[in-house]
Order: C-alpha cells, then sequence, then structure tokens
C-alpha cells in the first residue's frame, strides 16, 4: 500500500498536536462556528461573554481566537482591547467574523488589532484558509522570537566558559566544547591558583539537555570556581548546614583537600537548596601543579580522564565519589598522579563516547583510545585530532549530547 | 521504551524496555509517578530490558527514590545489563540505590513475594 501524498486541504502540519481554537460570539452562532472549525481538524473551544472567553484565554493554551462580532454591544472590542492589553495573551491571533453589512465592526476590530476577518457569508475553503495563514503566521513569529531568546541564552552561557585558558611555564592546556543544541549541560574551565601557581582543570556535565541542563551548568560552574578559587583569600564552606565565608590560607589546605571540599560543598549545595530539582552533575577536577607535574584529582561521577604518555599508553582515573547533587554529605575521595614530561591529562563528556554514527552505533571508548593515539599530546593537536575523528565518525548525524574536552600536557622537565 | 506494570502484593514491579532517553524520560516519570500518587511506595524498576539509558533516565530514578523514601518506601532496581549497570557505577547510583540481579530478589527485598 502506498501513502497517500499530503493533501493541500489538510488543515495543519503533519506530527503537530492540532490547534487549540477558541470560538467567541453567542450562543446559537459560536456551537455552529464551533462545529464547522472542527470539522477542519481543530480542537474548539467557546465562550460566551468576554469575561468567560479571557478566563479560558488565561486556563490554556489557545492557539487562535475566532471572535464572533455580530449582534447588539460593544463586546467585541472591549475583548480585543482587553486581550491586547495583556502581555501574556497578546501574540494570540483573533479573526473577526461579521457579516456583510456590519463591516464597521469588523474595520473598528482590525484597528483595534485583529489579525484578519471572515465574512459570515463563508465557504469551508475560505475558513480554512484564514484558519492555516494566522496560524502558520503566529508559528513563525513564536519560532522566532525562541531563536532570538536562545541566542541570547546562547551568547550568555558562553561567558561561563572561560575565553581564554590559562599560561603557565611548564604545561600547555587546550578545550574544545561542541553544543548538541543552542545551549550546553557541559561545562569546562582552567584557573591558576594564586600564588602557588596550582592550576584547577574542571570539566562537568548536567544531567538531561536543553535549557534545564544550560540554567544548572552556570550553577555548578560558578559552585565549583568560587569555592575552589575565592576571590579575597577566603572559602565558601558549609559549616552546620549554612553557607559561610571563611578566612583562610588557601596555602595551608593541600590541593587534594581543596578538591574534596569544593566536590562536597557542591554537591551539599545543590542537593539541599535545589532537591526538588533533581539536577546532578558528574564532574572531573584536578588540581596540577606545573612545576612538578604532580596532581590530585576527584572523580565525581564522571567518565574516567586519562594520563596518556608520549609512548601512546593510557591510565584511567576512576570515580572517586559519586555524582554531585545526588543526596547531601557524600563523601568524595581524592586520587593523585604525576604528569611526566610530553604526558597529558586529558579529560571528556560522555557524549564523546556515546556520539552515533548515521547508522546508529556509538563511537565508543576504543576509538577514542585509537583517536588519542594516533594525534600524539600536544594538546592542540590531540583535541583536533580527536574531533576531527569524531566528525567523520559521526558524519551528517543528528548531534545527540553536547561534547567536551579538555587536555593538558606537561612540557618541562 | 516501552513499559508495563506488574503489582505483586504490596510492591509494584515497572518492567522498563529499550532506550531511556531525553525523550522517553518524560513518560518514564509519568508511570512512575502515577504509582506514588496512587499509594505505592515499594516500587521495583527491572531494566533488564534496558539496552541505553541516558542521565535523563538516571534522574527520574532519583526524583523517584527521593518520592518514595519520603513516604517511608523505597526504589530498588532489578537485573540491569553490563552496559547500565555500568553507568549506574560510574555516576555514583549503585551507592545510593540498591540493585538486585533478579526481580524476584529485588521483590523479596522488599517483603513481596519473589
Amino acid at each position: 500500500m502506498t501513502t497517500p501524498p499530503p493533501s493541500d486541504t489538510t488543515a495543519q502540519p503533519p506530527d503537530a498536536a492540532p490547534a487549540r481554537v477558541l470560538v467567541v460570539g453567542d450562543a446559537a452562532g459560536r456551537d455552529t462556528l464551533g462545529g464547522q472549525v472542527r470539522r477542519e481538524g481543530y480542537v474548539v473551544d467557546t465562550a460566551g461573554a468576554v469575561g468567560e472567553a479571557l478566563a479560558k484565554l488565561r486556563a490554556g493554551p489557545v492557539d487562535l481566537v475566532l471572535l464572533d462580532v455580530q449582534g447588539p454591544g460593544k463586546d467585541g472590542q472591549r475583548f480585543l482591547e482587553a486581550l491586547r492589553g495583556d502581555a501574556e495573551l497578546a501574540p494570540v491571533p483573533v479573526i473577526v467574523m461579521s457579516a456583510m453589512d456590519d463591516l464597521d465592526a469588523l474595520t473598528q476590530c482590525l484597528e483595534l488589532g485583529a489579525d484578519d476577518y471572515l465574512l459570515t457569508s463563508f465557504r469551508p475553503a475560505m475558513l480554512r484558509a484564514r484558519l492555516r495563514t494566522a496560524l502558520d503566521r503566529r508559528r513563525l513569529r513564536d519560532a522566532e522570537s525562541l531563536t532570538r531568546e536562545m541566542a541570547v541564552a546562547r551568547n550568555i552561557q558562553r561567558d561561563f566558559l572561560p575565553e581564554s585558558l590559562p599560561v603557565a611555564v611548564g604545561v600547555q592546556l587546550e578545550a574544545a566544547l561542541e553544543p548538541a543544541r543552542q545551549v550546553s549541560g557541559d561545562f569546562y574551565d582552567a584557573f591558576a591558583l594564586a600564588p602557588s601557581g596550582t592550576i584547577v582543570l574542571v570539566v562537568g556535565d548536567v544531567c538531561d539537555k536543553g535549557v534545564g541542563a544550560a540554567l544548572f551548568m552556570a550553577l555548578f560552574r560558578s559552585l565549583i570556581r568560587a569555592s575552589a578559587d575565592p576571590v579575597g583569600g577566603g572559602a565558601i564552606q558549609m559549616i552546620g548546614g549554612r553557607r559561610t565565608l571563611v578566612r583562610q590560607s588557601l596555602e595551608a589546605a593541600t590541593p587534594a583537600d581543596l578538591l574534596t571540599r569544593v566536590a562536597g560543598f557542591t554537591n551539599d549545595y545543590i542537593a539541599r537548596l535545589h532537591g526538588r530539582t533533581n539536577m546532578f552533575a558528574t564532574v572531573f577536577l584536578a588540581a596540577l601543579t606545573p612545576a612538578t607535574g604532580q596532581f590530585d584529582y576527584v572523580n565525581a561521577g564522571h567518565e574516567p580522564a586519562m594520563v596518556i604518555g608520549p609512548d601512546g599508553t593510557i591510565r584511567e582515573l576512576s570515580p572517586t565519589g559519586p555524582a554531585l547533587g545526588l543526596l547531601p554529605d557524600r563523601e568524595f575521595r581524592s586520587g593523585e598522579g604525576t604528569l611526566r614530561n610530553g604526558d597529558c591529562l586529558f579529560a571528556f563528556t560522555d557524549g564523546l563516547v556515546e556520539a552515533r554514527s548515521p547508522a546508529g552505533e556509538s563511537f565508543g571508548g576504543d576509538r577514542l583510545r585509537d583517536a588519542l593515539r594516533a594525534n600524539g599530546t600536544v594538546p592542540s593537536t590531540l583535541v583536533r585530532g580527536v574531533l576531527g575523528a569524531l566528525h567523520a565518525f559521526t558524519g551528517q548525524a543528528e548531534p545527540h549530547d553536547d561534547v567536551t574536552l579538555l587536555a593538558a600536557t606537561r612540557t618541562t622537565g | 521504551m516501552e513499559t508495563s506494570v506488574e503489582q505483586r502484593g504490596h510492591v509494584i514491579v515497572v518492567h522498563i524496555s529499550g532506550s531511556v532517553d531525553g525523550h522517553t524520560a518524560d513518560d518514564l516519570q509519568r508511570v512512575f509517578a502515577s504509582e506514588v500518587d496512587a499509594g505505592h511506595h515499594a516500587l521495583i524498576a527491572d531494566v533488564g530490558g534496558v539496552d541505553y539509558t541516558s542521565s535523563a533516565g538516571l534522574r527520574v530514578l532519583l526524583a523517584v527514590l527521593k518520592q518514595t523514601r519520603s513516604r517511608g518506601g523505597d526504589l530498588r532496581l532489578a537485573a540491569p545489563r553490563p552496559e547500565v549497570r555500568k553507568v549506574l557505577e560510574l555516576s555514583g547510583f549503585t551507592g545510593i540505590l540498591r540493585v538486585f540481579d533478579t526481580v524476584d530478589e529485588a521483590v523479596r527485598s522488599v517483603g513481596g513475594r519473589g
């Protein structure tokens, strides 16, 4: 059996939920009109009085209003004034309808902001065309408005990633983040702690995708940055369940202490203050001393980061605690390692290994290891090489998840 | 993703199969929410048929875990395949919820008929 070609009489695009039309008018007229609109495939609700119509508009989403302005009174005008004066309701398109002998009422309504009109002597094809045009215009307007908002969000979100990576003798850094959508739930950070010069590296992945994950990305990143690199030599700590700014010398704390404290603080803040949202993030944190190559790390439920040697050996840095934000009062331990000259500390998000080919196959750990071994340990070459291998694999397939890579290679010793 | 719900005494087993991702996680959330709303607080998620879960699926488990525990119940997991178990272990979920090899063991662990 063949699928019939799309008919040009289809009231709305396939796959879309039927649009909801509110028919406003006196009892007899709105029932007849409602029936005609329903036959075109729309979901129809009706209202008689202005107050009832506005209440229904406020109660649930309505895609279009069909306003019958026949009959006595100035209700149609009053309704339009109220609708256009309400910021929430103003975007709803209105088609006014009247008889040929009441063109004054129609004109007044159009002047008050009605989008289109129909004469009561309409034929089904005319009704169909007017409804479709008004709804198409609205969809286009909504889409444009959303695109503008998302572009703003995307620009602001860029500001939550480092503008540039720290430059330090003894270590070279490179990072990349490719969002699957306009905004991302992934993040990375790299900053030097003064005065020790210890470099803190962060790669995180907030659960789920889209706008919700993006909002929490900003929060996780800021909590980590603020608790690890306090302005003015203090640190925010949880004391007796309350957040308190504590003055202290960071030099007194070991990098390992700092990382476990940052993980614990961020975890408790999210789990206690935002527990209702059930958001969490997997995060890899490392504190690297460029002069010696020694590093401490906390892997909070994240894909194991890797230490790659110039000879292609790979050592994995497995989790040392759960993802941040699951439940309060979790324990975070730290691990440690040393980068010899030419060794690269490579952290990434699961969007890399879970990326799909057009056939639906995952990029996977083996392909990642092959790409790492094939590209040496110079960070810029390595990141470019891994992304090249990823793009060759995924081709034109729709991005599955955000992808983030961070590489830190020791260059002296 | 497909789900089916089975009642064993006071225990509800939600059998899940297929792929749990950002698109299907909402459906899964609704299945669990309707059980919790109906007063069932001893829930087993039978994930034996799940071949993939994204973090959106884990988020649903976290939500249900908190809901059931706050009502004196629990959510327990049964029969994860190795690839799903790996995701649970990596993210630390095996540290916050109990995982059993079989549905029967999970049901018995909350006092139901295994």
